[in-house]
């Protein structure tokens, strides 16, 4: 199977189109308020429905009530909801349960110690995402652009489809792959030219070089 | 407009039991084409093994199961055709919403970005075939009926015949793939009455994948006529 990409953040129709075409399979739209990408309600169902069933839609939300979660589901009808706060294992079934919609949960890795939580949660998310812890400064819990050692994930085995995710960019993503052993990948910060700005050559870039990797003993062929 | 899902639509149906010629006929191909089709001639002399060479192949694949039984045995199916890498897999909508709904929710849990299409009325059947079968027509009522059933359920998208394009367009909406089988670059027509649809036309009314078997396959030079077949379709698209 070709590693799998999903394109974070994405916050314009031009945007839209290029993850799209450039054969990406997920796209985020953040509707965290801290987020440089955070979209209005309206602005993520206009790219949603341009979205649907070319790709995966999955709309980011932290440690949301009830009442957001209803709205955004209602609205937008994502494929999957990515709780990327501190939503324990309890609450992310309640959630997945409660909106009948598929559950990414982001979970956030500095050392191997991290991967202690992983079996609870692969019990109740539908995929999982390893991303670098934030730094303690902070204000958001991803998009940072910072990576951790993809390393510590090689060997390991998970019941979930997982993405790797935190500092990917065009030039180090098949780096990662090859030392993470991730079936997919997740990029926001390493496809824009300033935060909040994504570039529609550098998520073609990504997507192929993440794409790509697979395909060596093809070209060689 | 929503944007295409693929930049190169068509599909090519690798339809031999003979691995070897299947495999060869993707291989030649390959630079022309979006993605490739497999069907139940191939998966039944080939099986999952032969299945997975053409995966490898590095090109989106479409399995041509059709899978429709009860909702559990239809599940189990799904998991064990996305395990496969396959992007693409279809399910017939007469199965219902409980069966409809199975499929995704096991297809997703191995390969979360899996497409599960809904085949509505097969292309083969006449109004007067669905009556002996106990479904209401004409057929074209109940394509459409079973698109918006599959749509209800959250499939991607569903098989439809370039005649009813527009039909399931207007119903389901443009977030929703049509997948067209038995277009015949040319126009060349199977029956007298049925109205002549080719690839560009198709293209033009927002077909998303067109599923081609003999046109190329048959073809003296199957890489030629992919290729000619590419370059009509680019000038469409662009």
């Amino acid at each position: 199977m070709t590693v799998t990409v999903k394109i974070c953040g994405i916050n314009s129709a031009e945007v839209a189109d290029a993850a799209v075409l450039a054969g990406a399979d997920f796209a985020g739209l953040n509707l965290h308020a801290a987020s440089p990408r955070r979209l209005g309600i309206e602005q993520a169902r206009a790219l949603a429905d341009r979205l649907r069933s070319r790709l995966r839609v999955v709309v980011l939300l932290c440690d949301a009530a009830d009442e957001s979660i209803e709205q955004a589901v209602r609205s937008v009808r994502p494929d999957f909801l990515q709780l990327h706060g501190g939503e324990g294992p309890e609450r992310t079934a309640q959630i997945r349960g409660r909106f009948r919609v598929g559950v990414i949960k982001s979970i956030a890795i500095q050392d191997a110690t991290d991967f202690a939580t992983v079996p609870a949660f692969e019990a109740v998310a539908d995929m999982l995402l390893f991303d670098a812890k934030a730094p303690a400064s902070a204000l958001r819990p991803g998009g940072h652009g910072v990576p951790f050692d993809w390393r510590l994930l090689r060997g390991r085995k998970f019941t979930r489809p997982w993405l790797l995710a935190g500092g990917l960019d065009p030039e180090n993503v098949a780096r990662a792959i090859a030392s993470s052993g991730a079936p997919g990948v997740d990029v926001s910060s390493g496809v824009e030219t300033l935060p909040g700005r994504k570039s529609v050559e550098l998520v073609h870039e990504f997507v192929s070089r993440a794409k790509g990797t697979t395909f060596a003993s093809e070209e060689s062929r | 407009m929503n944007p295409r899902r693929f930049a190169n639509p068509v599909f090519v149906a690798l339809d031999s039991p003979e691995l070897a010629l299947a495999l060869q006929l993707a291989k030649d191909v390959r630079p022309y084409v979006g993605g490739l089709k497999v069907g139940l001639e191939f998966l039944t002399a080939n099986g999952p093994e032969g299945l997975r060479r053409v995966v490898d192949l590095g090109l989106p694949v479409f399995a041509d199961v059709k899978f429709h039984d009860i909702p559990n045995t239809v599940a189990g199916a799904s998991r064990e055709i996305a395990a496969l890498g396959v992007s693409i897999f279809n399910i017939h909508a007469a199965g219902g919403e409980a069966m409809m709904r199975a499929s995704i929710e096991a297809a997703r849990s191995v390969d979360p970005a899996v497409m599960v299409i809904g085949v509505t009325v097969l292309t083969s059947l006449e109004d007067s075939d669905l009556e002996a079968v106990g479904q209401q027509g004409p057929s074209r009522d109940q394509a459409q009926r079973l698109a918006l059933l599959a749509r209800r359920a959250g499939l991607d998208g569903v098989v439809c015949s370039g005649p009813d394009l527009e039909d399931i367009r207007e119903a389901c909406g443009h977030d929703f793939l049509t997948v067209v089988p038995g277009i015949r670059p040319g126009g060349t027509a199977a029956g007298d009455q049925k109205r002549v649809m080719t690839p560009a036309e198709a293209v033009r009314q927002n077909a998303d994948i067109l599923v081609i078997g003999r046109p190329i396959a048959s073809a003296p030079n199957p890489a030629a006529a992919a290729c000619a077949l590419a370059k009509e379709l680019a000038a469409e698209l662009t």
